[in-house]
């Protein structure tokens, strides 16, 4: 058997020596982002590329499926599965093959806070395909065959939800922790729900599309001339403002419970959190690196080293920090065989104290602050992540610096800042743990 | 579209998919045209593999994008779960989680900390045909990296107690894959379509077989199938071929030849026991009805039937617009979501799907004859003019999408080749999907919805009266997007 090690580690100290030099010149200039004002006011980032001829563009408004009425819920995730159903003079299917004919990608969804358009186009039919996004967005027909038909889809969908084991953890976990807040309702609604909402509801939901709300990422073959021009073509329609939008800020209730839903599988699911931190916290930055140190980077990860890699214990487990414009969530998840699962939960607890109790060593902590970095920066590698990146960060108004400023944040995290945002996040006794499955183990 | 029930079949190591799906087939010549305006479309793509073969037999594919100085570095082994020995189902994939275990000179996972402590990301995945890993990172650290995949390529040392470990991680991937009702019922459509092909097998094996197989049958499968001459290097990023090929010598290049068995697989003429699987699952929240052919692959058919094939199921699908969504959703409202597609991307054969969601009170005998009188005026009629155009047009743009995107292009080439076709066989493949014609797809048509050459089956939630189903002895495999179509990062009615 041949040796081939001494040829790789001669390149590894090589490498190892030009390796923070490099990264940092290639961050300087990770994006060059243009803000485009339109004539007409309307802003959009661009990042601007020839490389392909196609161009993405990723829309968000705020507002998803809180905007539903009470008894109606669902109404956002109807709403937006039907924006390309029919628009203008066209029926579904006129739309439809309008689409296919000039290879426009066009596609919708609803989140709890956000409802997102995204289209990609050849460059050579941009003026089509923005044309064909102007008319979902300002003259959807919500034709009665199309609801009908989505209703059936999404109920046939819902159906299968409440039996899949993930999605009832999902579920029960978030009616726990939110029960009193618009946070506790599934987000396709119930069977109940999507029965009762009609035509009306959906106009209701489309009038609250404004331009106040909305954010736009480009990317791609366009220049910022040719995107003003289209901007105000596309979205110029819409109406300038529209209905508050005013998140009710709460927090995560159940601290403490363990909720088992008892369901004959093989494998038991596991959802577990609690309360998380803002982007506009300045310790978000430290917290992002105290969460990849317990659950956040994979393999780098110390709660995959430990429940998989030491114990075999688990395919996946996790942790994460998420943000939603009324709550915050430091939560994670684990697939365990049920025998093994209060052992699993232990271990995981064990972690969180752990760390909240010893912090983090500081070569652990350069080698997380290392993944971190180069791996946001392998994130900009086409059009259609890019641009989703940078309508993203509009919504979370983080600035339009945060790109080529977050790496240098990340590595300005010292490993006093970890441990000061472990004692304030990680409240292992604290959890709301929910399992599905058939557990064992656990008290 | 719905509800995906689309199925493309490889496995992951880590958590992460970080694979958009991408077209089977593959994709297209480049004559940049130097006239103002494209003549179509298809002169817009501007694929450009560059490739060389090392002296060991090791094949190497370039494929330059310049944007980031960011590279994806792959290696693509000729060796999959339809190349395991009988009664060791899922060594395949089990091995793969293996060469993350250490090498000679390398402890358990410290490949993967290099990996971190350099600023990339890396994965694994394993399907019928193939074996591949990848890692994506800094360009000045391509080489470093490809030292250590070599070393693993030849020096894989992996401690017992981290086999056993591993092995129970394995169990546990396949236990997610028992919890996915339509994972279950498709292992069950396979093994009935392919009762003598390994293709009949789950990738991740039988969990009973994989919890009996032993640290010495991984080294054995190991040594007899990993070989640089077996081997793919899929370099695509900010590198050209002039700059990678000393590298690839200085690394790979070092590694000798040695003999590999040929992929003689057990056939696939054997008679079938049964052409029906009925299935009532407690994990069905809803009914579901398949139907799944047996039909020739790009590779088995060649390019030309291949595209021929790809196209006249994508029509039949009809997106929400054409024939099955058309005439089952929309017009006679029997359905509630209907579609196909082709899975042909394999060695040998490979598959057609096609499916329903019946509404509430249509009966699975009614929902099936109407699927197969979609097929028969299909088969008669053949696709108008319009529904060709529409979607040659939109089958040669995913050529031009998938451009925008290092890992698809990098998966696209890797996966052809590991499949047994060549680089020429891919680059023909735009031309090849111009050239079909409304005749060569009924053609291909009539050949592919041969009821002799089908499996049809029904999945329902268990009725209340009947006892509990114990599912447990099957297992399957993780679902990760169509295998013969680029879907979009924001699929609609998901």
């Amino acid at each position: 058997m041949i040796r081939i090690l001494s040829i790789a580690l001669g390149f590894f100290a090589f490498a190892m020596v030009s390796a923070a030099n490099a990264q940092e010149d290639h961050e300087q200039g990770l994006v060059e982002i243009q803000r485009v004002v339109s004539p007409g006011g309307i802003e959009a980032w661009l990042v601007q590329d020839d490389f392909v001829p196609i161009v993405a563009v990723r829309i968000g408004f705020y507002g998803g499926a809180t905007r539903d009425v009470p008894g109606k819920e669902g109404t956002a995730r109807l709403a937006s599965w039907l924006y390309d159903e029919g628009a203008g003079e066209m029926d579904s299917i006129a739309f439809q093959n309008r689409l296919e004919e000039h290879a426009i990608r066009m596609g919708f969804g609803s989140g709890r806070d956000r409802f997102n358009a995204s289209m990609q186009t050849l460059t050579v039919n941009l003026d089509e395909a923005f044309g064909m996004l102007r008319l979902a967005l300002t003259e959807p027909r919500f034709d009665a065959e199309a609801v009908e038909r989505m209703r059936r889809s999404l109920l046939s969908q819902i159906a299968q939800s409440e039996r899949d084991p993930g999605s009832i953890a999902n579920r029960t976990f978030w009616e726990a922790a939110f029960g009193g807040h618009r946070y506790g309702i599934p987000l396709s609604g119930t069977r109940e729900t999507v029965e009762l909402i009609n035509v009306d509801d959906l106009r209701n939901f489309h009038g609250t599309l404004n331009r106040r709300d909305m954010r736009i990422g480009v990317a791609g073959d366009i220049d910022p001339e040719t995107l003003g021009r289209l901007l105000d073509e596309t979205f110029g329609d819409l109406p300038a403002s529209g209905p508050a939008y005013e998140p009710q800020s709460t927090v995560p209730a159940g601290a403490g419970e363990t909720i088992i839903v008892q369901s004959p599988n093989p494998q038991s699911v596991v959802i577990f959190g609690g309360e998380g931190i803002g982007y506009d916290d300045p310790d978000y930055m430290a917290a992002m690196v105290m969460n990849a140190v317990l659950g956040g980077a994979s393999f780098s990860s110390r709660l995959m080293q430990v429940v998989r890699v030491q114990n075999g214990l688990a395919y996946s487990v996790n942790s994460s920090l998420s943000t939603y414009d009324a709550v915050t969530l430091l939560s994670g998840s684990v697939g365990t065989e049920n025998a093994r699962v209060g052992e699993s939960i232990d271990l995981i607890r064990s972690e969180m104290t752990r760390l909240r109790d010893e912090g983090v060593e500081p070569g652990e902590l350069e080698q997380i602050q290392t993944y971190l970095t180069g791996a946001y920066a392998l994130g900009f590698d086409s059009n259609g992540s890019i641009a989703n990146r940078l309508a993203f960060y509009q919504l979370e108004d983080l600035g339009i610096d945060y790109i080529n400023t977050r790496n240098a944040r990340v590595r300005a995290v010292t490993a006093e800042d970890v441990h000061r945002v472990a004692e304030r996040l990680l409240r292992p006794d604290d959890l709301l743990v929910v399992v599905v499955g058939e557990p064992e183990g656990l008290e | 579209m719905g509800f995906k029930l689309s199925k493309s079949r490889a496995l992951h190591t880590a958590v992460a998919v970080l694979f958009a799906a991408v077209l089977a087939g593959c994709s297209g010549p480049a004559p940049s045209s130097d006239g103002d305006t494209p003549a179509s479309i298809a002169d817009t793509i501007s694929w450009a593999p560059e490739s060389f073969t090392l002296a060991n037999g090791m094949e190497v594919v370039v494929l330059p994008d310049h944007r980031v100085p960011v590279v994806t570095h792959m290696v693509w082994y000729r060796v999959g779960a339809a190349d395991e020995p009988e009664g060791q189902s899922g060594i395949a994939h089990l091995l793969e989680h293996l060469m993350f275990k250490g090498t000679d000179t390398l402890g358990p996972g410290e490949f993967s900390q290099i990996v971190a402590r350099n600023g990339g990301v890396e994965n694994a995945f394993t399907s019928f045909d193939y074996t591949a890993y990848f890692q994506r990172v800094a360009l000045d650290r391509l080489e470093l990296f490809m030292g250590y995949e070599a070393d693993r390529m030849v020096n894989l040392n992996f401690p017992e107690d981290h086999f056993y470990s591993e092995r129970d991680v394995v169990l546990e991937e396949i236990r997610i894959s028992q919890q996915d009702v339509g994972e279950i019922m498709d292992v069950e459509m396979s093994r009935t379509l392919w009762p003598v092909h390994p293709y009949g097998i789950p990738i991740a094996g039988w969990d009973y077989e994989l919890g009996a197989i032993e640290p010495d049958q991984v080294n054995a499968f190991y040594q007899t199938w990993y070989a640089p001459n077996n081997a793919i290097l899929v370099v695509a990023g900010d590198i050209t071929a002039e700059t990678l090929r000393p590298m690839a010598e200085r690394t790979y290049g070092q590694i000798p030849r040695r003999p590999v068995p040929s992929r003689a697989r057990a056939g696939t003429e054997d008679a079938r026991a049964s052409d029906r699987v009925t299935l009532e699952h407690e994990l069905a929240g809803e009914r579901y009805l398949y139907r799944y052919y047996e039909v020739p692959s790009y590779r088995t058919a060649g390019t030309a039937l291949g595209a021929a094939i790809s196209l006249g199921v994508s029509i039949l699908d009809g997106g929400t617009t054409e024939w099955l969504y058309r005439d089952l959703v929309i017009d006679s409202g029997l359905a509630s979501m209907a579609g196909g597609y082709y899975w042909g991307s394999t060695f040998d054969d490979g598959q057609v799907v096609l499916y329903a969601v019946p509404n509430e009170g249509v009966g699975f005998a009614e929902l099936e004859t109407a699927m197969d009188e979609v097929v028969a005026a299909y088969l008669a009629e053949g696709p108008t003019a319009e529904q060709l155009t529409r979607t040659i047009t939109s089958t040669v743009a995913s050529a031009i999408y998938a451009q925008d995107d290092q890992v698809s292009m990098a998966q696209l080439f890797g996966r052809g080749l590991a499949s047994g076709r060549s680089i020429d066989d891919i680059m023909g493949w735009v031309a090849a999907i111009e050239a079909v014609s409304a005749s060569d797809i009924q053609a291909a048509m009539a050949g592919v919805f041969d009821p002799q050459n089908a499996v049809t089956g029904t999945l329902s939630p268990q009725s209340d009266e009947a006892p509990a189903q114990d599912a447990k002895s099957e297992t399957t495999s993780v679902e990760e997007g169509e295998p013969d179509s680029i879907t979009d990062d924001e699929d609609k009615k998901d």
